[in-house]
C-alpha cells in the first residue's frame, strides 16, 4: 500500500471567550496515493478546519500528520516552503477565493512566480496558458479579470491556480457547492479527469452526499470535531453502522418520485463543540441512545474490514436488539 | 523544450479580453459624473496657477505701488489692491504654490505613515495592533488644530513645520482607515489562497490587501488634501505658519482682515480661492468615491 | 384544476442597465389552482426569483419593468393595483419566505413580536390576541410558545427559518412563495423544515410556489413542476411527466448532471457550454447552442409551447415538428 498521507490523533482547538472549542478532536486516518477521501458531515462539524490543518493553514493543537512518510507536524521554513508546492487547496467561494484585482493569467503565474518554476527553461506566459487549457479556460481570457467571469469560470481558475505547483496531494474545500448543477458536473469531470491524468490525491470535503458518493474512494463522516464512521464509498451507501450516517443519508432529498426511503427525521441540531463532555457527542439526536451514550464516548473501531464506526451499540442496532425510539 | 514550441502569444489571440486595469475603470465612472468633473476642472485650474503662475499673472507676487493701494477691482486690477499696492489677482495665483504644496506634501506624507501604521496593525494584530491603535486614540483625543498649533508653536514658523504639523494631524484618519479594509480584506479566502501556494507576509499586504483596499485610501487622500490646505491656511490666518508677506492664501486673509469693512475685496478674493479649491477637491473625493466602490459597478 | 388561483399571462421583465437590456422573463405563463405546490426549478440567472418578485409586484424600478403581461392572482390583475390594494395583498393574500433566515429577522425585535407585527398589519385584532395567535403560530411550526420572548440570534439556523415561515404563514394566505427556502440549511435540518412545510400545506391548503435548484426537494414536496432556462418555461408537468418522461433537453441535462445516489455512474453528463448572456440571447430557441439535439431549424426558430400528453408542455422544435 502507498500511503500519500497519515493522520494521527490530529487535533485543533480554538480558544473562544466561552471555552474551549474542539473543532477537530482526535481523527486518524491514512490516504492511499491517487485515490480520493471524502469528507462529510454538516455545517460546524469540523470538517474545513481538518483540511485546513493538514495543510498547515491552521496550526495544530495536538496528533502528528505524515506526508510520505515524512513527519511534517511542525514543519520548518523550508520544508514549509517544500510543502506547499506538493498540499495544496482548492477552495469553496469561487468569488471570494480569487483576488479581484488580478487578471486570470496574473493569478494563475503567482504560484510559478513564488517558486521560480518558469526560469528552468519555459517562460511564465506559456506555462499559464498551458494550465489554461489543462483546466478548460478559453485562452482569450488570459487577460480577463474575475468580475468578467461567471461562477464556473472562476472555479476553473482556483484549480489552475492549485494546479500550477503541480503537486501530488490537493485539499478540496466544497468546491462545487457554490456552483449550478449544470456547472457543478463539469467541474466534478475536470476534477476527475485531472486525478487520472496527474495521479493526484484529493481530499474531498463537501456535505453533498450524492457528490461525494460519485467522487470518492472512501467516506469519513465527522459530527462536532470527530469521525463517526469510515469506510468504503459505495459500502457506506449499502450499510451504514452509526445511527448519525443513517439518518444524514436517509435525509437527502433525491430526485426520485417513488423513493420511499423512510426518513430517520433528528432531534433538535448539532450541539455546541465547545468544551464537549465526555459522552457521545451524538446522543443528543440519537434516536437509539442509551445509557451509556450518555456516560462515556465511544472510540472508532473496526467493525468490517474497512468499515469502522464509534459507536457503542452499533452492533445491538444491526441485529435489532437495540430499537429506535420514536422522536 | 526547443524552439519547434509552436509560441502562441495568448494575449493576441483573436477575441482576446483585453486587459482593462482599475484606472480605466474608474475613470470611466467617473467622466458619468458631471460634479466630480466640475471637481476636477477646478483641481487641473489650481495645478495650472501654480506651474505657470509667472506667466499667468499680470505682476510680480511683490510688487508693491503705494500710489495704488486699496484700488477696487477694475480692468487694471481684476481683484483690486491691497494695503501695499499690490496686485490681489497675481498674489492669489502665486498663493495657489503653497496651497498645492501644502497640500500635496501633508497628504503623502501623513498617506505614507499612517498606511504604514495601519497595515502593521491590520495585519499582525495582537501587540502590535493594540499598542499602535492605543496611540492613534491618543492623537485623536486631541483636536488637531489644537495639534497643529502646538506643534507650529514648538518647532517654529515655516512652511515645512507647517506641513509638518498638518499632516501628523492627518495620520490617525489614514491609519484607521488601512486597519479597518484590511482586516475586512485578510477575512477574504483569497488571501488564504495566497498563503497557500507559499506567498510571503510582504507579498500578500503589497499584492493581495492593498490593492483591495485602494478605493478608500484614495478618496481619503483628495479629501485630506482639501483638509490640508484648509488647516494651513487656519494656522497662517492665526499667525502661526506661513508669515506675511509671503502670498498665503490664510495669510493674506490674515493680512487683510483690518481692512475688510472698507475694502472688501482685499479679503473676499483669497477666500474664495481658498473656498473653490476645497470644494472641487471634495466633490472629486466624493465622485472618486462613487466610482471605485465595486458595489455600484454594474 | 377548476378556477386557478393564480394565472401568469405572458410575463415579460426586463431590466435596463447603462446601454444593455437584460431579458429576464421572457412571455412566460403559468397556472396554480389552489392548494397546489408548484415547483420552480432553473439555475442561476433562469428568472425564477425575478418571476417570484412579479407575482408581489416587487420589482424594483428602475432598472427592472415589466414590459408585458397579466398576473391574475383571484381574478384581479396584480400589476394594475394600487400602492394601497398591493400592500394589504402582500403578506395577507401572497407571502414570501426567502433564502436567508439570519437577514429576514429583525435583530431588536423579539421572534413572537415579529409574528404579531404581521397579524396586527393585516387583521383587526388587539394586542393581546395578536400575540395569543402569534404564539399558536410558533406551536405549529414545531417551537415551544414559551420562547415567544427570545431574540432571533437566541435560534440557530434552522429555528430562524422556522420563525419565517411561521411569519408568512399568521395571516393564512392563499399563495406562499418560498424562494429556496433550504437551501442555507444542513441536510438534517433540511428534512426538518421540507417535513414541516409539506405538512403546514396540506393542514392549511395554501397554494405554493417552491423556487428550487434541487430537483430532490421538489420530488419530495411538489406536485407540478416547472424548468425554467433563460427567463422561460421549457417544460411543464406534474412530477411524474417531468421525473420519468423530461421530454426537453436541458431538464433532461439537468437530471444528467446529478450524481445518483442508487446507481454507480463512473462519469457525469453535463449540459455543456454556459448560461446565455441575458443582455444577448440567441436568436431562435435560447438553449439551442448547449442543445445536443441542435439542427439548423433551432438556430432561427423560436419554439413554442406544446402540450404532448395531458398537462404536459414542453417548449422545443422537436415536439412541435412531430406534430406537423
Amino acid at each position: 500500500m502507498d500511503t500519500i498521507l497519515e493522520v494521527k490523533d490530529l487535533k485543533k482547538y480554538f480558544s473562544t471567550p466561552k471555552g474551549i472549542l474542539h473543532a477537530v478532536d482526535g481523527i486518524n486516518f491514512t490516504l492511499e496515493r491517487g485515490k480520493t477521501l471524502g469528507v462529510v458531515g454538516e455545517s460546524g462539524c469540523g470538517k474545513s478546519t481538518l483540511g485546513r490543518v493538514i495543510l498547515h493553514l491552521l496550526d495544530n493543537t495536538g496528533g502528528k500528520i505524515y506526508f510520505e512518510g515524512e513527519d511534517i507536524t511542525n514543519p520548518t521554513k523550508d520544508q514549509k516552503k517544500k510543502l506547499r508546492q506538493q498540499m495544496q487547496m482548492i477552495f469553496q467561494d469561487p468569488y471570494s477565493s480569487i483576488n479581484p484585482r488580478m487578471t486570470v493569467s496574473e493569478i494563475i503565474g503567482e504560484p510559478l512566480k513564488i517558486y521560480e518554476m518558469h526560469k528552468k527553461g519555459v517562460s511564465c506566459d506559456e506555462e499559464v496558458a498551458k494550465l489554461m487549457d489543462t483546466v478548460g479556460l478559453a485562452r482569450r481570457l488570459y487577460n480577463a479579470y474575475p468580475h468578467e467571469l461567471d461562477g464556473g469560470r472562476r472555479q476553473r481558475i482556483g484549480i489552475a491556480r492549485a494546479l500550477a505547483l503541480n503537486p501530488k496531494f490537493v485539499v478540496c474545500d466544497e468546491p462545487v457547492s457554490a456552483l449550478d448543477v449544470s456547472i457543478q458536473a463539469q467541474i466534478l469531470n475536470l476534477m476527475q479527469d485531472l486525478q487520472e491524468e496527474r495521479k493526484l490525491t484529493y481530499i474531498f470535503i463537501t456535505h453533498d452526499m450524492s457528490v461525494v458518493k460519485h467522487i470518492s474512494n472512501d467516506i469519513a463522516v465527522m459530527y462536532l470535531g470527530e469521525m463517526v464512521e469510515k469506510c468504503d464509498a459505495k459500502e457506506l451507501f449499502h450499510t451504514q453502522l452509526h445511527p448519525y450516517t443513517k439518518a444524514l443519508l436517509s435525509a437527502i432529498p433525491r430526485p426520485n418520485i417513488h423513493d420511499k426511503t423512510r426518513r430517520i427525521l433528528l432531534r433538535g441540531e448539532i450541539s455546541s463543540p465547545i468544551d464537549p463532555e465526555d459522552r457521545c457527542r451524538f446522543c443528543t439526536r440519537c434516536v437509539y441512545a442509551q445509557e451509556k451514550c450518555f456516560q462515556s464516548e465511544p472510540q472508532l473501531e473496526q467493525a468490517q474490514p474497512g468499515h469502522f464506526v464509534a459507536c457503542h451499540y452499533w452492533r445491538e442496532i444491526e441485529e435489532g436488539k437495540v430499537k429506535a425510539q420514536e422522536v | 523544450m526547443g524552439t519547434a514550441n509552436v509560441r502562441i502569444s495568448p494575449s493576441l489571440e483573436f477575441g482576446a479580453v483585453k486587459k482593462e486595469g482599475m484606472l480605466r475603470q474608474t475613470w470611466k465612472g467617473l467622466k458619468k459624473n458631471k460634479l466630480a468633473m466640475v471637481g476636477l476642472v477646478l483641481i487641473i485650474l489650481l495645478i495650472i496657477m501654480a506651474v505657470f503662475a509667472d506667466v499667468i499673472a499680470p505682476y510680480g507676487v511683490d510688487d508693491q505701488d503705494l500710489t495704488q493701494k486699496f484700488q477696487p477691482p477694475s480692468m487694471e486690477h481684476i481683484f483690486g489692491t491691497d494695503d501695499f499696492g499690490r496686485d490681489v489677482f497675481s498674489r492669489v495665483i502665486y498663493g495657489s504654490r503653497y496651497s498645492l504644496a501644502i497640500g500635496a506634501c501633508a497628504a503623502i506624507l501623513s498617506a505614507a505613515v499612517g498606511m504604514i501604521i495601519g497595515s502593521v496593525a491590520g495585519f499582525y494584530g495582537g501587540k502590535a495592533d493594540n499598542i499602535l491603535m492605543r496611540l492613534i486614540d491618543i492623537m485623536l483625543a486631541i483636536p488637531s488644530t489644537l495639534l497643529g498649533i502646538s506643534i507650529v508653536a514648538a518647532l517654529g514658523n515655516g512652511i515645512r513645520n507647517v506641513i509638518i504639523a498638518v499632516a501628523i494631524g492627518a495620520v490617525p484618519a489614514y491609519a484607521r482607515i488601512v486597519r479597518a479594509s484590511i482586516l475586512s480584506v485578510k477575512e477574504q479566502e483569497y488571501i488564504e489562497a495566497a498563503r497557500s501556494i507559499g506567498a510571503s507576509d510582504l507579498r500578500i499586504i503589497m499584492r493581495h490587501i492593498l490593492p483591495n483596499c485602494l478605493a478608500p485610501i484614495i478618496v481619503q487622500i483628495t479629501m485630506s488634501v482639501a483638509k490640508a490646505i484648509l488647516e494651513a491656511s487656519a494656522l497662517s490666518f492665526i499667525g502661526l505658519g506661513v508669515q506675511p508677506p509671503s502670498a498665503e492664501w490664510g495669510a493674506m486673509l490674515s493680512a487683510a482682515r483690518p481692512y475688510f469693512r472698507s475694502y472688501w475685496w482685499v479679503m473676499t478674493f483669497p477666500g474664495l480661492a481658498i473656498m473653490m479649491i476645497i470644494f472641487g477637491l471634495n466633490l472629486f473625493g466624493d465622485g472618486l468615491r462613487d466610482a471605485l466602490d465595486p458595489k455600484l459597478k454594474s | 384544476m377548476g378556477e386557478p388561483i393564480l394565472s401568469i399571462q405572458d410575463l415579460s421583465v426586463h431590466f435596463f442597465k447603462d446601454k444593455s437590456v437584460v431579458q429576464a422573463v421572457n412571455h412566460l405563463n403559468l397556472q396554480l389552482g389552489v392548494g397546489e405546490t408548484l415547483g420552480l426549478v432553473g439555475e442561476t440567472g433562469a428568472g425564477k426569483t425575478t418571476t417570484a418578485m412579479s407575482i408581489m409586484n416587487l420589482i424594483p424600478n428602475p432598472p427592472g419593468k415589466i414590459v408585458g403581461g397579466k398576473i391574475m392572482f383571484d381574478g384581479e390583475d396584480v400589476l394594475k393595483k394600487s400602492k394601497r390594494e398591493l400592500r394589504k395583498m402582500r403578506g395577507h393574500d401572497i407571502s414570501m419566505i426567502f433564502q436567508d433566515p439570519m437577514t429576514s429577522l429583525n435583530p431588536v425585535l423579539t421572534v413572537g413580536d415579529q409574528i404579531a407585527e404581521v397579524i396586527r398589519l393585516h387583521s383587526q385584532v388587539s394586542r393581546a390576541e395578536a400575540s395569543i395567535k402569534a404564539q399558536e403560530m410558533l406551536e405549529m411550526v414545531g417551537i415551544s410558545g414559551e420562547r415567544y420572548g427570545d431574540y432571533p440570534h437566541q435560534f440557530s439556523g434552522g429555528m430562524k427559518q422556522r420563525v419565517v415561515i411561521a411569519i408568512a404563514l399568521a395571516c393564512n394566505p392563499r399563495l406562499l412563495i418560498a424562494d429556496e427556502p433550504t437551501t442555507a440549511l444542513d441536510v438534517t435540518i433540511q428534512a426538518q423544515v421540507l417535513e414541516m412545510i409539506a405538512d403546514l400545506k396540506h393542514k392549511l391548503n395554501t397554494a405554493m410556489i417552491l423556487i428550487t435548484h434541487d430537483l430532490g426537494v421538489v420530488a419530495q414536496v411538489c406536485d407540478k413542476v416547472a424548468i425554467m432556462y433563460a427567463g422561460e418555461i421549457v417544460e411543464y408537468g406534474d412530477l411524474s411527466d417531468i421525473y420519468e418522461h423530461a421530454s426537453h433537453p436541458y431538464t433532461q441535462g439537468l437530471f444528467g448532471s446529478i450524481p445518483d445516489l442508487d446507481k454507480d455512474t463512473d462519469r457525469l453528463n453535463p449540459i455543456a457550454g454556459l448560461m446565455p448572456d441575458p443582455t444577448n440571447l440567441p436568436k431562435g430557441c435560447s438553449f439551442s447552442p448547449r442543445c445536443p439535439h441542435c439542427t439548423e431549424a433551432c438556430k432561427t426558430q423560436d419554439p413554442e409551447l406544446r402540450e404532448i400528453s395531458p398537462g404536459h408542455t414542453v417548449k422545443c422544435l422537436m415536439f412541435q415538428n412531430q406534430e406537423e
